[in-house]
C-alpha cells in the first residue's frame, strides 16, 4: 500500500528527538493498550500482517499526527471486530450488548502462565517453500515496479532498484498474502544490499548502503 | 440540518472500553493484562542484548557462533520469543558500521532489547536514517570517517537485527560482569558506541 507509514527517504518530518533513556511507556494507556493487544493477539487471534495492514489503513492524517500506541489501539479496535470477538457497536459501549456468543472459532482465554511461554515460543513463520529458491548470493536482481493497494513489505524508495543478494534467509510465509487472509504461499527471503547512489543518486552519502529483506515475488533477475 | 460532532473519544477511555468488554467476554483474563505489563516493562529490555555482546567480547568461541547462527547463540543464553524468532547479528568493524531501522512501522528484536524506544519508532528516524544515515548518526554523536561504510538494515520482514559493536580499548582481561556495563542500548541498534573505560 502506497501510504504515509512508508517513510523511507521522505523529507520535512523534523528533527530527531533523541533520549538517552526514556521509560518503557509514558502513559498508563500507553501500557494498556500494549498489554491488551499481546494478551489477545499470543490467542492466535490475528497474525502480525493483518495488524500492520490495519494500522496502514488509519485515516492518513491520523497516523501522522497520532501517538505510536494510538496506531496499536486503531489496530486493536479493528481486529477484534473484523475477527468477531465483539461487535462494533459494543466496542463503542464498552460493555457487551449480545447474548449469543460471537467469537473464532479456536480462540483460547489465555492463562497467566501462558503469557511468558507463548513470549518465549515466539511466532515463527518459517516453512518449506512451494518452489526451489530462484535466487542465489552474489545474484544481482532487480525489485519490481510494483503498487499494491494491499499490504507489501517492498517500501517505494527500493522499487524498481537494482540491488544484489547478500544472505539467502530461508523460507516464510508471504506477508502480502496473509494480511489479506489470502494464504502463507511461502517463499525464499533474500537480504538485498542497494547502494546509496542506486536509491538516491545525486542526493546519496559516500560509502553508504541499505540492505532490505525481500521476498522472492519481490524481485526479478537481472542478466549477468 | 448538520449532524452533532461528538469528540474523539481519548485513547485512555478507548483501552478502557475494550478491555472491559474483552474481559465481561471471557477473551481476557486481567491478570494477563498485569502479567504483559510484567514482562515487556521489566523482563525483557536491554541488559538481555548487553549480555549477548559481553559475552561475545569475553569468548570469541561464542562470538563465532553468534555471527554465524545470531538465533541459535542467543537462545544459549534464553534470549528467545516473539519478534527475536529469527535473528542476524552484525558485526561493526574497522571499516563496517552497522544501524538498524524499521522504515514501515517499528520492528524491533523484543527478547534481546525489549520494546524499542520512542524515536527509533518516529517518521523522522525512519525517514532519514536509510537516506543519510552518516549525516544522522553524527547528529546522535557519532561522526565517522568516510572510510567507514555504512550499511543501514531495514528489518522489513521476519528478520529481526543486533548489532554486535567492537569492544572498547583497554578492556583487555575484563570479566563478562565488567564488560556489560560498557554496552548501551544504541550500541546494539548502532546509533552509539559502547562506553569506554574512562
Amino acid at each position: 500500500m502506497n501510504g504515509v507509514h512508508d517513510f523511507g527517504g521522505t523529507h520535512g518530518h523534523g528533527p530527531i528527538r533523541w533520549s538517552e533513556s526514556e521509560p518503557v511507556f509514558h502513559e498508563d494507556w500507553e501500557r494498556k493498550v500494549c498489554a491488551v493487544v499481546m494478551g489477545v493477539w499470543f490467542t492466535g487471534a490475528w497474525c502480525a500482517d493483518e495488524a500492520r495492514s490495519s494500522m496502514e489503513n488509519m485515516n492518513q492524517s491520523e497516523y501522522l499526527g497520532s501517538p505510536y500506541y494510538a496506531r496499536w489501539l486503531h489496530f486493536l479496535e479493528d481486529l477484534i471486530v473484523k475477527k468477531g470477538l465483539v461487535t462494533a457497536q459494543e466496542v463503542e459501549a464498552g460493555r457487551v450488548l449480545t447474548s449469543g456468543a460471537t467469537g473464532q472459532a479456536g480462540i483460547a482465554k489465555l492463562t497467566v502462565e501462558d503469557c511468558w511461554a507463548f513470549f518465549t515460543a515466539g511466532g515463527s513463520i518459517a516453512m518449506a517453500a512451494e518452489l526451489p529458491a530462484r535466487f542465489e548470493v552474489g545474484d544481482s536482481v532487480r525489485a519490481k515496479n510494483f503498487h499494491p493497494k494491499h499490504h507489501t513489505r517492498l517500501p517505494r524508495y527500493a522499487r524498481g532498484k537494482l540491488g544484489t543478494v547478500v544472505m539467502d534467509h530461508g523460507s516464510f510465509g508471504f506477508s502480502d498474502t496473509r494480511a489479506q487472509g489470502l494464504g502463507d504461499r511461502p517463499q525464499q527471503l533474500y537480504s538485498v544490499r542497494f547502494e546509496a547512489e542506486e536509491l538516491w543518486g545525486e542526493s546519496a552519502g559516500r560509502r553508504e548502503a541499505i540492505h532490505l529483506d525481500l521476498y522472492e515475488e519481490y524481485l526479478d533477475p537481472v542478466a549477468a | 440540518m448538520s449532524e452533532p460532532t461528538q469528540p474523539p473519544k481519548s485513547p485512555a477511555l478507548r483501552i478502557k472500553a475494550i478491555e472491559t468488554l474483552m474481559i465481561e467476554r471471557d477473551l481476557l483474563d486481567p491478570k494477563v493484562v498485569d502479567e504483559m505489563i510484567e514482562i515487556f516493562e521489566h523482563r525483557v529490555g536491554p541488559r538481555n542484548g548487553a549480555k549477548v555482546v559481553a559475552k561475545a567480547w569475553a569468548d570469541s568461541t561464542y562470538r563465532e557462533r553468534l555471527l554465524k547462527d545470531g538465533t541459535a547463540a542467543i537462545a544459549e543464553l534464553g534470549y528467545t520469543g516473539g519478534q527475536g524468532e529469527h535473528m542476524v547479528v552484525l558485526e561493526n568493524t574497522l571499516s563496517v558500521h552497522n544501524v538498524c531501522v524499521c522504515t514501515l512501522c517499528s520492528c524491533y528484536p523484543w527478547p534481546t532489547l525489549g520494546l524499542p524506544p520512542t524515536w527509533y519508532k518516529t517518521a523522522a528516524y525512519r525517514s532519514r536514517i536509510v537516506a543519510e544515515p552518516r549525516a544522522v548518526l553524527a547528529e546522535f554523536g557519532l561522526s565517522l570517517p568516510d572510510s567507514i561504510e555504512v550499511r543501514v538494515w531495514d528489518s522489513n520482514a521476519e528478520i529481526r537485527y543486533l548489532v554486535l559493536p567492537m569492544r572498547p580499548r583497554g578492556t583487555e582481561g575484563w570479566s563478562e560482569e565488567r564488560l556489560l556495563e560498557l554496552v548501551t542500548r544504541d550500541s546494539m541498534i548502532g546509533t552509539g558506541l559502547p562506553k569506554t573505560p574512562d
